[in-house]
Formats: structure tokens, C-alpha cells, sequence
């Protein structure tokens, strides 16, 4: 027969003059249903609840706040489904008027809570098991942060590009505000430090395409698309270079600068391993010849990878707003209408001009202006969210351009200037006030061309009211980060949510910020919303110490989460929206409960008109004679 | 002492604390108020309250979190549609019907909860014992 152990807790002995313990104790001494009955008076302290040695007994834990408690015992992982809490000082002892009417109350109490022990059902007390590998996608800034601090505490990472190298928005930057040090100077040995690190497996040109499991033990596939190049035997001499007869404009140069279809994307690039563009290939296999090492293979297929990790950190970066969808500006049409990212790329000694910003037909832009805000705060094809780097960016360029040349002249056309981080304020806003940078508080409605080939902006400055027109070289658009459709897609087969704009959702904005809703995978960076450089190292390293200190557990246990009977369940789907974490999704023609999602809230239970869902011990049968025996005589 | 309504009182996690609250800042209020915490307002089956009923209970509460303050979708809506319809069926039944309520409860509203539970149990006193045939009764 099923007998239940009492375990009574005097906290520290102030329950002595409240509660009647001797009686609550004599009053359950006789009970056939009652195994033995202890008295403790610290049983939150470390061990003591464990030292009793009752790990696989029926519990009643009469003491004080159950939510204090469960916590003690769950961080303990004495918690099996058996153990019942009562709360005998606060919802007792404190509530009641007299000692008289709290020790009724308390017996009433443990009454109920023995019955509900004794219909529980064990829950699962086995651990799930912790792979001690990480899987961090996307090597911009945040995930190369991310990866390194992992493999420092002496972890495997597998860090997934989809590039032939990392690096991200950073490698492509000249300069960084507000400090305006070279870009690619600071990331380039953090680079080259994740391509030697032991730990740190790279692989580039890739993407998940499947995620299975839970936290702990997630089952990744990823596809490795063909490079032609073996990397194994390359050794990035470059020989293949000299030959390839055919030129293709390179990505990472935002198209603006040519380079071979067998390229390497830059310098500085990890792994330093050339790829082939077969878009661009003729398949003439001049660099087949020209390879000592015979690492070039036309016939390369794509390859499937298999990886078994117990956590995986989000960190893909954002795509930028399409400035095409804004026809007033009249980007791709007017060639001297650039964006950010071209900019950065004119203005850096490694790029297409040599840093000297001219216009496309090759003469020196003398008076430039930045339009703020292209895509961001506004309702229509952007996001109405301010894009928190485009107004330091634009201070920072402007500044570039003042640098390079004295002369210029430069204007930014902004709604309000945002100089909020640290120096902001000093080193980009006065000091592009002192070096003579014009502010104009304005969303210009309209560029035009003038038969020159100057370009006109047409503005409402929104301080005096007056209309104006200016006539400058060139116009470099401050895009806001936009989320393409390939974030959600990532999102789905990861599980994860994404917000309205298409950043991924963490599982709570202020509380949980590197979390998503899927236990055990975390996010950083600007996959989850605008945000800086430093912004985004910061959250690589804080998804780092999540990563690890998961890792550091021995075994970890799922809070208990809803079922659903097979049987019971029709299919109806009215359970779907009720669940606030998204953890029910369909499955065939019924549902299924996310595992690693589910919070055992027990919103669910009330939704589902055919009952088919149940969590852990608090069905019909545990509640039910539970109620009874509280109101017995 | 003399007749006293019992009273079953199912906590949902957040207003529990709130019931926590109460006694932690010297709140009192009657003993015979016996509190069942259970996850969510919403694993309270409807035949879960029959029974407190059926089993000798004068009155049953719920306490639950405003469906104002829950992210996106409301288990407590669920619990007061139910509670609503029971309370029509109580009725029928020739049961006064302010013996089952729902009451919002959030966390930190100790002193809220043990007023309007004074409350209640004030007006379930005037009611007098609770008397659904002696019959029903037995069976259960
Ligand atoms: C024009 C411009 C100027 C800027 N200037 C500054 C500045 O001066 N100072 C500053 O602090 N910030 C600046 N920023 C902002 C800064 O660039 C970002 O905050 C930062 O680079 C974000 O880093 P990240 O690692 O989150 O993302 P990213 O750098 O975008 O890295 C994401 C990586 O993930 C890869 N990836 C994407 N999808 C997948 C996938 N499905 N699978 C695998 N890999 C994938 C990408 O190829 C990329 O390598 C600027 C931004 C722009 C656009
Ligand atoms: S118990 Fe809560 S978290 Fe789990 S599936 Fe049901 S509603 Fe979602
Ligand atoms: S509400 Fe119930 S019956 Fe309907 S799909 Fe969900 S589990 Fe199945």
C-alpha cells in the first residue's frame, strides 16, 4: 500500500508559538496512510532535505512559501513528482488570528496534501543528457565573440557561415564611430584567433537546414554548398587567380569592385581558402592547371553534415532595407545615389577607389549629403523602429569625408540626431558640428537629377518650415536593418519566434534577452534588433556564459510539460492559440506539445473541449480526493 | 465554536503568491479558508468544483490572474466562462449562486485578497450552510 512521509518544518522554530506541532503530529501519528513523520526546523538550508534520505518516498513537505520552496528543491533536483508542499506558515500560521485555529487549519492542509501524494504518479526523474558542444550560426562580430568565449572555457564550437568567410557587416566597415578605428584592424585577429583556436570547427559556405531535439541534445543538419576548391588542399596561394579569365563583382565589396570567379572575398578573409562562382565560371579549368595542389574540382556536389550539440546560439545579423522600395530617391537609377555599406566601402584604402570618394564617373565628390532614417521609423516598406546605428554612422562618415578632404562639403538630412552611446555625443556630434558638417532636420521627399547630372533634394526643414532645395555630388542613404524572408524561414526550422518586423523574439524582452522561447537556444547580435558593434560583442560574450554555464550542469531536468492523449485528441486546434509559448503545433491531424517549449503552465488544459491534455500530477485524480479530505471532519 | 462556512479556495501559481502576500504582511482572515494552489486557473476542471460542493464545501473561490495582465491569450477568460455557466447551473439547482466566485489576484495583492475573502465569507455566513440534498451527498 501506498504510505506518504511527513515532513514538518518549525522555520528555525518561529512556526513553535503559531502552530500546535505536537498536535498536527499526533493527529497524523495513527493515519494508516502516514509511513513516518519528521520534524525539521531549517529544511531550506543546503542538504538538509536530501540528508533526510527519502528520495524515493511519497512527501508531504509541510513548511513555508511553496514558490521559495519548490525553488530550493528543484535547484537541488530533489523533484520527482512525489514530494506535495504545504504552506503552513504563510498561508497559515501567519493568516490565521490564533494558535487554535492555525493548527486546524494546518492538519486541514496536510490532510489534503497527504491524499494528493498519494495519488501522484512519478514524473520522470531522468536527466536529460548535456552534449557539451555548441553549435553558434553566423560569424559576424556577435557570433565570433560568441564562439570564442565558448571555446575559452574549453568547449567544441561549430561555427556555421553561410559566407566563404566570417566576419560579417564588421569586415565590411572602413572605420567604427565613435573612435573611428579601422574595422577591420580590430575584428581581423579576433578573426584569424577563431581560425586557429582548437576548439572552434569553421564551417563556411554553409546552412542549417534542420534542427531536431531539445536542449541538451539538439540533432543539427547542415548543407555545405559546393566551392570547387577542395580547402583541405588549398592552401590560398592565390596562382588560381592569375589565370581565371573572367571577372564577377564581389559581394563583400557591395558589388562595386571586380574580382575573379575563383576569388577569395578579402584579405584578411578566415578561412583564407579561394571558392569558385559557378554563376561566373566558363569551366575553361585554366585554374585547374594553374593549381599545384590539385585542389580545384569542378564537379563538387554539396555536402550534408551531421551535428549533435547542446545548445545553439542565434547570431545571423540583420539584412538592410531595399532602398529601391523608396522610388523617391531613386536609388539604382541615379548611379550617385549610394548606400551606407557602398560608402564604407569607397571611403576604405582597400576598396574599389582607394578610398577616394569619387563619383561613378570617376571625378571627386565635393559636396555629399546623408538621408537619415531610409527605411526606419516609418510606417510603408520599412520598420517603424529607429534603426539605433544609421545617425552615429552617418556622423562617423561625415567625419571620413572630412578627413580624406578638407574642402568637402557635407550635409545630413535628419529627423532627430541620436548620439545616446558612449562618446557619442563628444566625439561624432560636436565634433562634425566643429568640423562644419550642416544639420537639416528633415525626411527629404524627393531627389532629382539636374541636367548636369548633380543631384537635387528637394526638403521641408521641419524646424524653420521653410522648403529648400540643395544641390550636391552624391547622396549616401542611411539604411535601417531590415530582416529579409530568409529569417523567418531560419527561425521555423529552428523553432524560434520572430517579431513583426522579422527579428528573432527573445523569451523575454527585459528579463530573458538572450533567450528564445526554445530552451537552450540563445540569440545575440542584430538577428534579434538594431544594434551596435559593441552592442553585439556584449551579447555574444552574455550568450557565451549561457552556453557554458548550461554545460556546466551535470544533468538537466524539463519542467513538467503538457500531453496530449492520442486517443482523446480531434484534431480541433483549439488548444493552439491558448498556449502563450507557441509550444503546441500540429502534428498529422492532431497536436503535439513542444517539449523544450512547453512552461507547464496549464493554460492548455482549459482550452482542449475533449480533456485529451493533461500536466503532471494535476488531473482529476490527485485534485479530487485531495479537495475531499480537506473538507472531511 | 459555532457553524463557520468552509471555504475551498483554488489558487492559480501568480495570485498563490498573492495569498502568500497576504499572510507575510499580517493579513488575517478566517481559518476555514483551505487553499489548493494549482498551476493554472485553468486545470481547474468544472467537476473539480462540483466536488468541493458535493464533498461539504459552503462556497468555493477562485483566484486568478487578470486577463489583462496574461501575454497573449487568457486561461482566465477560460475559468470565469466556466465559473459563469456553473453558476448558472447552481442556480437551477436552487443553489445560491454567490457561493462559487472568481476573484483577480495578482502577486503582490495580499491585502486586496484578504479583504474581499473576509468578505465573501461574510456573506456565505448570512447564507447558512450549504444544502444540496442529502442524497447527492452520500453518493459522492
Ligand atoms: C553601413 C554600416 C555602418 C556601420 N557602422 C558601425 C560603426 O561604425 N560602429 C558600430 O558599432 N556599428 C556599426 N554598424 C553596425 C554593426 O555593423 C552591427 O551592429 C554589427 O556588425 C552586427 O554584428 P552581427 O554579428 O550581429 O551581424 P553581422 O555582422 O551581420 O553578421 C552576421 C553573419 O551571419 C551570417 N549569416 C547570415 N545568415 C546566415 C545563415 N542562415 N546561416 C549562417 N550564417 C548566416 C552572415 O553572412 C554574417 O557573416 C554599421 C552598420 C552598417 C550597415
Ligand atoms: S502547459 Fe502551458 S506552456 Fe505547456 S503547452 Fe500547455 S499552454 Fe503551452
Ligand atoms: S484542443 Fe484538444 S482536441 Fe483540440 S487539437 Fe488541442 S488537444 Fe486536440
Amino acid at each position: 500500500m501506498r504510505r506518504v512521509t511527513i515532513v514538518l518544518c518549525t522555520c528555525y522554530s518561529t512556526l513553535l508559538g503559531e502552530i500546535d506541532f505536537e498536535r498536527l503530529r499526533s493527529f497524523f501519528s495513527d493515519s494508516p496512510l502516514v509511513e513516518k513523520i519528521l520534524v525539521s526546523d531549517r529544511l531550506c538550508e543546503k542538504n538538509v532535505f536530501e540528508n533526510l534520505g527519502l528520495d524515493d518516498d511519497r512527501v508531504v513537505v509541510a513548511a513555508c512559501s511553496t514558490r521559495l520552496l519548490e525553488a530550493v528543491f528543484k535547484g537541488s533536483g530533489g523533484f520527482n513528482g512525489l514530494v506535495e508542499f504545504v504552506n503552513i506558515r504563510e498561508q497559515c500560521a501567519k493568516a490565521c488570528g490564533n494558535r487554535e485555529e492555525a493548527t486546524w487549519k494546518a492538519i486541514r492542509l496536510v490532510k489534503g496534501a497527504v491524499q494528493k501524494a498519494l495519488h501522484a504518479e512519478p514524473l520522470s526523474t531522468e536527466g536529460l543528457k548535456i552534449v557539451k558542444e555548441a553549435l553558434v550560426i553566423g560569424g559576424g562580430i556577435a557570433g565570433v565573440r560568441c564562439a570564442l568565449d565558448i571555446a575559452d572555457a574549453g568547449y567544441r564550437v561549430y561555427l556555421v557561415e553561410k559566407e566563404p568567410s566570417i566576419g560579417g557587416v564588421m569586415a565590411q566597415l572602413d572605420k567604427t564611430f565613435p573612435t573611428l578605428d579601422c574595422s577591420i584592424c580590430i575584428e581581423g585577429p579576433l578573426l584569424s584567433e577563431a581560425g586557429r583556436n582548437r576548439n572552434i570547427t569553421i564551417i563556411p559556405n554553409a546552412e542549417v537546414v534542420e534542427v531536431k531535439g531539445v536542449v541538451g541534445d539538439f540533432k543539427v543538419r547542415i548543407r555545405v554548398n559546393p566551392t570547387y576548391v577542395d580547402p583541405d588542399k588549398c592552401n590560398g596561394c592565390g596562382e588560381c587567380v592569375n589565370v581565371c579569365p573572367v571577372y564577377q563583382p564581389n559581394k563583400y565589396d557591395a558589388d562595386l569592385k571586380p574580382v575573379k570567379a575563383i576569388y577569395c572575398p578579402f584579405a584578411q578573409a578566415v578561412p583564407l581558402k579561394y571558392v569558385i562562382n559557378r554563376d561566373y565560371c566558363v569551366e575553361c579549368g585554366l585554374c585547374m592547371k594553374a593549381c599545384t595542389r590539385a585542389a580545384i574540382n569542378l564537379e563538387d556536389k554539396p555536402k550534408t553534415v551531421e551535428l549533435n550539440v547542446g545548445a545553439i546560439v542565434v547570431a545571423v545579423g540583420s539584412d538592410l532595407f531595399d532602398p529601391r522600395l523608396k522610388p523617391e530617391y531613386h536609388y539604382g537609377e541615379y548611379e550617385n545615389v549610394i548606400t551606407n555599406m557602398e560608402f564604407e566601402r569607397i571611403i576604405c584604402a582597400s576598396g574599389p577607389t582607394g578610398g577616394i570618394l569619387l563619383k561613378r564617373d570617376g571625378k571627386p565628390a565635393k559636396r555629399v549629403a546623408f538621408i537619415q532614417c531610409v527605411g526606419s521609423r516609418e510606417s510603408g516598406a520599412g520598420i517603424e523602429e529607429c534603426s539605433y546605428y544609421c545617425c552615429a554612422a552617418s556622423m562617423k562618415e561625415a567625419r571620413l569625408i572630412l578627413e580624406h578632404d578638407r574642402e568637402a562639403r557635407v550635409f545630413i538630412f535628419y529627423n532627430e540626431l541620436r548620439a545616446f552611446g558612449k562618446g557619442w555625443e563628444d566625439l561624432l556630434y560636436r565634433r562634425c558640428l566643429e568640423d562644419g558638417v550642416v544639420f537639416i532636420r528633415s525626411r527629404p521627399s524627393e531627389i532629382r537629377r539636374t541636367g548636369d547630372g548633380s543631384l537635387l533634394i528637394v526638403y521641408e526643414d521641419t524646424l524653420t518650415g521653410s522648403r529648400g532645395e540643395l544641390e550636391v555630388d552624391m547622396v549616401v542613404l542611411a539604411l535601417g536593418f531590415k530582416p529579409s524572408s530568409r529569417m523567418i524561414e531560419l527561425a521555423e526550422r529552428l523553432g524560434v519566434t520572430v517579431d513583426k518586423h522579422g527579428f528573432i523574439e527573445e523569451a523575454h524582452a527585459k528579463m530573458r534577452p538572450l533567450e528564445t522561447r526554445v530552451r537552450g537556444i540563445f540569440v545575440a547580435g542584430t538577428c534579434h534588433g538594431p544594434r551596435d558593434i559593441v552592442e553585439s560583442a556584449v551579447e555574444g560574450s552574455g550568450a557565451a556564459a549561457l552556453v557554458t554555464s548550461l554545460f556546466g550542469r551535470s544533468s538537466l531536468r524539463l519542467p513538467e510539460y503538457a500531453r496530449v492523449s492520442l486517443e482523446k485528441c480531434t484534431g480541433c486546434g483549439r488548444c493552439l492559440a491558448s498556449c502563450e509559448y507557441g509550444a503546441i503545433v500540429r502534428e498529422g491531424d492532431k497536436v503535439r506539445v513542444l517539449e523544450s517549449v512547453c512552461n507547464g503552465c496549464g493554460s492548455c488544459l482549459a482550452a482542449c473541449p475533449q480533456e485529451a491534455i493533461t500536466l503532471g500530477n494535476w488531473g482529476l485524480e490527485q485534485l479530487s480526493p485531495m479537495v475531499s479530505a480537506m473538507l472531511e471532519d | 465554536m459555532s457553524w463557520k462556512p468552509r471555504v475551498i479556495v483554488f489558487t492559480c501559481w501568480c495570485s498563490s503568491s498573492g495569498v502568500d502576500q497576504a499572510g507575510f504582511e499580517g493579513f488575517t482572515y478566517p481559518p476555514n479558508v483551505l487553499t489548493v494552489r494549482v498551476p493554472c486557473s485553468a486545470v481547474i476542471n468544472p467537476s473539480l468544483i462540483v466536488k468541493a460542493f458535493e464533498k461539504g464545501a459552503d462556497a468555493v473561490l477562485v483566484t486568478a490572474c487578470r486577463p489583462s495582465e496574461l501575454r497573449r491569450v487568457a486561461p482566465s477568460r477560460v475559468t470565469e466562462a466556466r465559473v459563469s455557466l456553473l453558476r448558472r447551473l447552481l442556480r437551477t439547482i436552487g443553489v445560491e449562486e454567490d457561493r462559487l466566485r472568481i476573484l483577480w489576484i495578482s502577486s503582490n495583492e495580499g491585502s486586496l485578497f484578504s479583504r474581499e475573502v473576509s468578505r465573501i465569507l461574510g456573506e456565505v455566513e448570512r447564507l447558512g450552510p450549504l444544502n444540496i440534498g442529502g442524497s447527492m451527498v452520500e453518493q459522492g
